[in-house]
């Protein structure tokens, strides 16, 4: 940028009391209605997020027909309850329908994320996603297979090219974004991830050797054995949360460094630690609370990637972006997603 | 009561700062270069949830946003739009109407899960038709027969005999489903007695060797043709679907951590179920056994001796053991001895 450039900051105004309300009031009346009504409180949750999230000042919306997600939930209730019905009773029939599930997951991605881009907006100007089906299908069919026939090998390559697909294929009224970045620093990060994966690990190894090699008379007693083996393990579950925070702190600065729209790029300062720290103090006050923390965890979390966030441009601001031509979507693909837990992994 | 907000068209991402005017008929945003007017039937106000600034869409013209709630809520009502909205923006600000959610949730939750799935899963089994349900049966065998069965070891005979014995009683009773009893070599299971789906009791040959008296294998079949009869296999694999899917659908916002805690649950209540349908069995089996004059007691003298053979399976897992506390289901049935008369 030869230009003068200047920063502005996305921030998130929401709080975790006030989206309680809003999630248990909701909860209620999907309960009342018999989940009727969950069609229209999953838009106010999601409406609640964008909403409160601020970019320079103006805040971001979602449009989405509750009557479109509940139609795509009534056919995800239905093939999912074939599914259930038939892993219990036809077994052989559960295992088309995974196949065809796995087959179509490609599909459902790319419809999820459109759904989700064309009815999110800003500044009166909605999103979409371009995603080719074809590059779909290779990622999540071809490479989702070669990742598991080469034992995870593929899994940081995999993640390149998902990467690129989502962060490169969104557009913003008729300016589409652009991903740029290099398969080999995701391979950086997983080895830097199997690293701390592999300390337990070594640990559980040299607490057996040792034990093997103290002097004493007569076998290694099992207690010792097992207490060894117990330390390992916790450490193992310990250090999980730990990878999981490193790689997607690390993948989100990755994500955001590479992508831009028009002149605009964007800096995060999201780092590794403090992720850590929320996914640890997130994971035991859900714990600790039954589950009733989960909405004070989720405004924590969007406070963390967001407050951390801003988009870098031109001095003049950010008002020079068009509309394009938009047609409104079937909420099928993000049902579908949902129901059977599609991670997408977007940072 | 003109407002402050801000314009943006719709073409472009372009802010403009509007002054806004309700007028008959027509909203006029008055900017520093000119005045553009939208007759009041092509806005739609945006609901109000929590502090986030309001929207109002202007059909074909973009959209306003704008931080004056008190401005927006009076142009709202002169629409005579968003009732509903406003309604539930009231229950969602107040902290013991939020209390009086979550207590109303859980206990929702509880009761729907206890009694209601339950039910619901009788409403949709009755909807499955019985050829349909004859095939999950068939199906289940096959794989039974080939995961856990053994061929069986009765002889011909023996088995028609039994099912002889069987089609005397249950033409004297009047009261059974459609069957076909079945006879497998138990291998893991041991001794041991199930329902299929679609009317196939399956016996174990261990089962058979186990009784002492015809009279206790029509007792335990006719157990097993109450489950039939109730279509309990069904009824079961619906309302387990049942609780994945509500659970998935209501808090929606759980993810994977829901899937996580929502499996234990999923357990307890399963086995909650089948004690619920233990009993329906048993009340089906002795309600054929009073009918056709078969003394009771057959039904708790194989039942104390299958007890005796499944060691393990006793006292100290009786919270997840299956089937309702054996020495209860066996009182019952002793009672029911005393008054037994008449036959």
């Amino acid at each position: 940028m030869a230009e003068e450039s200047r920063i502005y900051p996305f921030q998130f105004t929401g709080n975790g009391g006030e989206y309680f309300r809003i999630w248990i009031v909701n909860l209620a009346l999907s309960v009342v209605t018999l989940g009727i009504y969950s069609a229209w409180a999953k838009v106010r949750r999601k409406r609640y997020f964008n909403n409160h999230t601020l970019l320079d000042g103006h805040n971001f919306d979602y449009l989405a027909d509750p009557v479109a997600i509940l139609k795509g939930r009534v056919i995800a209730f239905g093939f999912f309850l074939a599914y259930a019905l038939a892993q219990k009773f036809l077994p052989w029939v559960s295992l088309v329908l995974l196949a065809l599930f796995f087959l179509a997951t490609p599909w459902i991605v790319a419809r999820s994320l459109q759904f989700n881009a064309r009815n999110s907006s800003h500044r009166g100007l909605r999103f979409d996603f371009r995603g080719d089906l074809g590059e779909a299908f290779r990622i999540f069919v071809g490479w989702g297979l070669l990742m598991l026939l080469s034992l995870g090998m593929a899994l940081p390559y995999l993640l390149f090219r998902k990467t690129a697909f989502i962060a490169g294929n969104h557009a913003y009224g008729a300016t589409r974004f652009d991903f740029q970045g290099r398969a080999a620093s995701f391979y950086g990060i997983f080895m830097k991830a199997s690293l701390i994966m592999l300390a337990p690990l070594v640990i559980i190894f040299a607490g057996g050797i040792t034990l093997a090699s103290l002097d004493h008379e007569g076998p290694v007693g099992m207690a010792e054995m097992i207490g060894a083996l117990g330390m390992g393990l916790l450490l193992l579950y310990a250090a999980l949360p730990v990878v999981m925070g490193y790689v997607k702190a690390r993948v989100a600065r990755l994500t955001f460094l590479g992508t831009r729209i028009g002149a605009l790029g964007f800096a995060g300062r999201h780092t590794a630690r403090a992720l850590i720290g929320l996914y640890v103090s997130n994971l035991v006050l859900i714990v600790l609370t039954l589950g009733l923390y989960i909405p004070w965890a989720r405004v924590r979390s969007a406070r963390f990637w967001l407050n951390n966030l801003a988009v870098v441009g031109p001095e003049q601001g950010l008002d020079g972006f068009v509309a394009a031509a938009g047609a409104g979507l079937a909420a099928t693909g993000a049902e579908m997603a949902e129901a059977f837990d599609v991670d997408l992994g977007i940072a | 009561m003109p407002f402050s907000a801000r314009h943006f068209d719709g073409l472009s991402s372009a802010a403009r700062a509007v002054r806004v005017v309700a007028d008959a008929g027509v909203l006029r945003l008055l900017r520093e270069d000119g005045e553009i007017h939208i007759p009041l039937s092509r806005a739609r106000i945006g609901d109000r949830l929590g502090g986030a600034p309001r929207v109002i869409y202007l059909e074909g013209a973009g959209e306003l946003h704008c931080d004056d709630h008190a401005a927006v809520e009076a142009l709202a009502r002169r629409l005579g739009q968003g009732r509903m909205a406003a309604r539930i923006f009231r229950l969602e600000s107040r902290a013991w109407i939020a209390m009086i959610a979550l207590l109303f949730s859980v206990a929702a939750a509880w009761l729907g899960l206890r009694h209601g799935l339950p039910l619901l899963a009788g409403v949709a089994a009755a909807l499955v038709p019985p050829g349909i349900e004859a095939g999950m049966g068939k199906q289940t065998l096959a794989v039974l027969d080939k995961l856990v069965f053994l061929p069986g070891a009765l002889p011909a005979p023996r088995q028609e005999a039994l099912r002889q014995r069987l089609r005397a009683v249950c033409l004297k009773a009047g009261n059974c489903p459609a069957w076909r009893l079945e006879f497998r070599g138990g291998g893991k299971l041991g001794a041991n007695a199930l329902a299929l789906p679609g009317g196939t009791p399956v016996m174990t040959d261990e089962l058979v060797k186990l009784a002492r008296h015809d009279d206790e294998l029509i007792a335990v079949a006719a157990h097993e043709l109450g489950h039939i009869r109730h279509r309990h296999a069904l009824r079961q694999g619906l309302a387990g679907a049942g609780v994945v899917l509500l659970a998935q659908i209501l808090v929606g916002d759980l993810g994977s951590i829901g899937d996580l805690v929502s499996g234990l649950p999923v357990l307890l209540l399963q086995t909650g179920y089948s004690r619920a349908m233990e009993r329906e069995a048993d009340a089906h089996a002795l309600a054929l056994m009073r009918r056709t004059c078969l003394p009771p007691h057959r039904f708790a003298d194989i039942l104390r001796r299958l007890d005796a053979s499944h060691p393990g399976s006793r006292a100290a897992v009786t919270l997840f053991s299956t089937h309702p506390e054996t020495r209860e289901r066996i009182k019952v049935f002793q009672v029911q001895e005393l008054v037994t008369r008449g036959c």
